[in-house]
């Protein structure tokens, strides 16, 4: 079974979904099988993928057992990315996402879509509520992106003892991936004083050296409905998260090597 | 933003999600684990030039322990490209023929394992000269029953490098390989 990480944090207007598309695609083009899920009842990955184009069916639908999975679980053109809308419709779909995390139903369906993929990113709504604590009680790891702005570092604390909090009661192998720094200005000052205050505080290793740029071409892209790598003159908003791609393939090979140590020779 | 107790807060529980084991990079042994003994400094990207207005920060390395520091990356580079094209091992030998960085080596001493790699690359400059294509910078042999070795010649600066690479004989490692070399150029050139 794959590697299911969740893209979460307290904080809306982040770039939950962003992270979670960009990041997904980057790793696509490793030659990873990616899935990507929209949890967050407001859709927003839906719409940003462009998927609402080919199904307006979801994890609502397969929670009320309406369809299959293959029935949802959309293939991109190569093949090598899946999607999974949140198939909201209609406002009572809300109510029975919430209810349906809250019985735990919606974290099995979760784990038994990703099987067959080598990464399961989901998009996570914002908030500490009942979607996202049902998430993380069946993901691997989390990743938190935070946006630069003293506002959204200070949200920080809560998330992270709903983090504790998750692996003490329902999942104690979820890992923290790292905190990705995202819509980064290099010409703010405000911006820099928090980037400044971010690096100097947080042990090294939970921070990601990679960070993700102030970019209109997000919002291109957006408009576009396809990943930033998608978009023509979009160069330096795909490479953050390419960048973020091989960062993350290399703390998870680091983990992995601390395990396996290979000083031989293949002969 | 200073002495925010927020911050504070939350970098208490970022050590006890260390201290838990449930952070996926392992603390580094090497520097130290909070960053506040260096100099203000402006959001930089990992390997690239921040494009700023602050002031840079000046490199405190010296000369022995910054060759120490490029080994290591291209070793990691190296391990990295492994690990995702799925490959046995790797060897990147510079136009002297010297080993730059050896991940897994495919004999055990590292110095044959560049003169296989270089021998090889001779290979692609002639058997290119003799057909009268220029462009020739791939050759790839099996090696046994399951295994080929490829080498990818590059050029860096008017100077030839060459990376080898073992992996299984079904294994397309065209992509992978060249994904990398952008990454190992752009690294060297900027060394």
């Amino acid at each position: 079974m794959g590697k299911i990480i969740t893209v979460a944090s307290h904080k809306g207007g982040v770039g939950k979904t962003t992270t979670t598309l960009n990041a997904g695609y980057s790793l696509s083009r490793f030659g990873q099988k990616v899935l990507i899920i929209d949890s967050d009842p407001q859709g927003g990955m839906t719409i940003a993928s462009n998927l609402k184009r080919r199904t307006d069916k979801g994890l609502v639908q397969l929670l009320k057992n309406e369809i299959k999975p293959e029935q949802a679980v959309i293939p991109t053109k190569d093949k090598q990315m899946a999607f999974l809308g949140s198939g909201v419709t209609e406002p009572e779909d809300v109510f029975l996402f919430d209810r349906e995390a809250r019985k735990g139903t919606l974290g099995k369906l979760i784990t038994s879509v990703s099987e067959k993929f080598d990464y399961t990113f989901i998009d996570a709504p914002a908030g500490l509520g009942a979607i996202v604590t049902s998430l993380l009680s069946v993901s691997n790891s989390v990743l938190v992106p935070v946006g630069c702005s003293s506002i959204a570092v200070r949200t920080l604390p809560l998330f992270l003892k709903l983090i504790r909090k998750i692996r003490a009661k329902f999942n104690n192998n979820l890992m923290l991936e790292g905190v990705l720094m995202t819509l980064v200005d290099e010409n703010s000052a405000s911006c820099a004083e928090v980037f400044d205050e971010v690096r100097n505080s947080f042990p090294s290793n939970v921070l990601f050296d990679s960070y993700i740029p102030y970019d209109e071409a997000f919002e291109r892209a957006g408009i576009k409905s396809v990943p930033a790598a998608m978009l023509k003159g979009a160069t330096e908003a795909a490479q953050a998260y390419m960048d973020l791609a091989i960062e993350l393939k290399n703390r998870e090979m680091q983990a992995d090597r601390k395990e396996k140590d290979d000083d031989e020779g293949l002969f | 933003m200073k002495d925010s107790s927020e911050i504070k807060q939350a970098a208490m529980l970022f050590d006890q999600l260390i201290s838990e084991a449930a952070v996926i990079a392992p603390p580094s042994s090497e520097e130290p684990s909070r960053r506040s003994g260096r100099p203000s400094s402006t959001p930089r990207r990992t390997g690239r030039p921040a494009k700023t207005r602050y002031k840079k920060q000046e490199p405190v390395e010296s000369f022995d322990s910054e060759e120490m520091y490029r080994g290591d990356r291209l070793e990691n580079m190296l391990f990295a490209m492994c690990k995702r094209g799925d490959f046995t091992g790797a060897v990147l030998v510079d136009s002297n023929g010297l080993p730059l960085a050896v991940y897994k080596s495919p004999i055990k001493d590292e110095n044959l394992s560049s003169a296989f790699a270089m021998t090889l690359g001779d290979v692609i400059g002639k058997a290119g000269r003799i057909i009268g294509e220029t462009d020739v910078d791939n050759i790839s042999m099996d090696i046994n029953y399951t295994d080929k070795a490829c080498v990818r010649r590059f050029i860096i600066n008017d100077l030839p490098y060459f990376l080898m690479i073992v992996c299984p004989q079904d294994i397309d490692e065209r992509a992978e390989v060249e994904i990398s070399i952008d990454q190992i150029s752009s690294f060297l050139k900027k060394a």
